[in-house]
């Protein structure tokens, strides 16, 4: 049993309307957060990451410059960023399956969909925290492992054989929690 | 800060980094986590019960940009750039508006999101019927109807939703 220091973490919040930047602030304060910065669009996004190192940076995907995904893969090219290990949370109103998976195919570590409770922000913290994931490098893809769960039955294709094109998506074995 | 790579699997296909963690290392304590985290969620519901007070206030400057992007749009004929500023004005209060206390609020914007999104004819969109989404989402605001239990607000979000359905059905029908 562990709890968070959050008093330790470091935050970029990365999202165009000032409102949410607000709301996400508020909530990272009263958790215990001292340390957090924000940025309106995907460049100052990047910008405030190379500047304040921070230890997670919570992005949105709608916004000017360039979107929340292009700034995740920014952020996990090793030869554009100082931080491609970078814990990135996204959040978003976009729920539907394609904008999750676009969002892991980009490198998110956590998708979290708008609007945003303080259970669910907490949780996504606290799994960034305790249960980091390894980073897969293939062709195509660099960032956390997408495959969460190991299924022990499983006998189907090796999809990283499958030329590092990595398309083919099975839910059952691919999660990302939504 | 950053974890640091620690340790490089290769495979032909693939890579394995481990990373070394440095948050683990540096941001767990000793403590009972179950009780330390009823607690700062307990106080981050506190904090937006106090930030509330602007919620309302909030809502209106967001319903406003609302009613100016589709007054934009619809003087530029829809073009291509104001259309989307004006999903991006009905996609953020989708975002937002149920956090500050106007869930139907919420729906009518999922139900303008999907009208301008999922038309497969953009020159076809229905001008009155944008117009009735952006209207009613201001009238929830003007009323103060907030929260689920507001009858007409319900009855006001599911007819939207119900005849954008409609639309999208037919129009993708006209398209196939």
């Amino acid at each position: 049993m562990a709890k968070i220091a959050f008093d330790e973490l470091r935050f970029v919040i990365a999202d165009d309307n000032a409102h949410m930047r607000r709301i996400t602030r508020t909530l990272l304060r009263a958790f215990g957060c001292r340390e957090i910065y924000e940025a309106e669009d995907g460049a100052s996004g990047l910008e405030a990451v190379e500047a304040y190192s921070p230890d997670i940076l919570l992005t949105d995907i709608t916004m000017p410059i360039f979107d929340g995904i292009e700034l995740t893969r920014m952020i996990r090219n090793p030869e554009g960023c100082r931080h491609p290990f970078l814990p990135i949370i996204v959040l978003s109103a976009y729920s539907e399956k394609k904008h999750v998976i676009a969002a892991r195919d980009a490198g998110a570590t956590e998708f979290l969909c708008k609007p945003v409770s303080a259970t669910a922000l907490y949780r996504r913290i606290q799994n960034v925290v305790a249960n980091p994931r390894d980073f897969i490098r293939t062709k195509s893809y660099f960032g956390p492992d997408r495959r969460r769960y190991v299924n022990s039955n499983y006998s189907g294709v090796e999809r990283r054989l499958n030329d590092g094109t990595e398309n083919i998506i099975d839910p059952q074995q691919v999660q990302l929690e939504a | 800060m950053q974890a640091q790579t620690n340790e490089t699997q290769s495979a032909s296909t693939h890579e394995v980094i481990e990373t070394n963690n440095d948050l683990k290392q540096r941001c767990l304590r000793p403590g009972n986590e179950n009780e330390a985290a009823r607690q700062a969620i307990a106080n981050a519901e506190q904090a937006m019960d106090e930030l509330s007070v602007n919620f309302d206030d909030w809502m209106a400057t967001e319903s406003i940009q609302l009613a100016k992007a589709r007054d934009i749009a619809k003087s530029s004929e829809f073009a291509k750039k104001e259309l989307l500023e004006l999903f991006q004005a009905a996609h953020n209060m989708k975002g937002q508006a149920t956090t500050l206390g106007y869930p139907f609020a919420d729906e009518i914007c999922s139900s303008l999101c999907r009208l301008i999104d999922a038309s497969p004819d953009k020159s076809r969109l229905p001008v009155e019927l944008l117009d009735q989404h952006v209207d009613a989402v201001r009238a929830l605001v003007i009323e103060g109807a907030k929260g689920t239990d507001n009858p007409k607000a319900s009855v006001l979000a599911k007819r939207l939703c119900d005849v954008t359905n409609e639309f999208l059905t037919h129009e993708t029908a006209s398209a196939a």
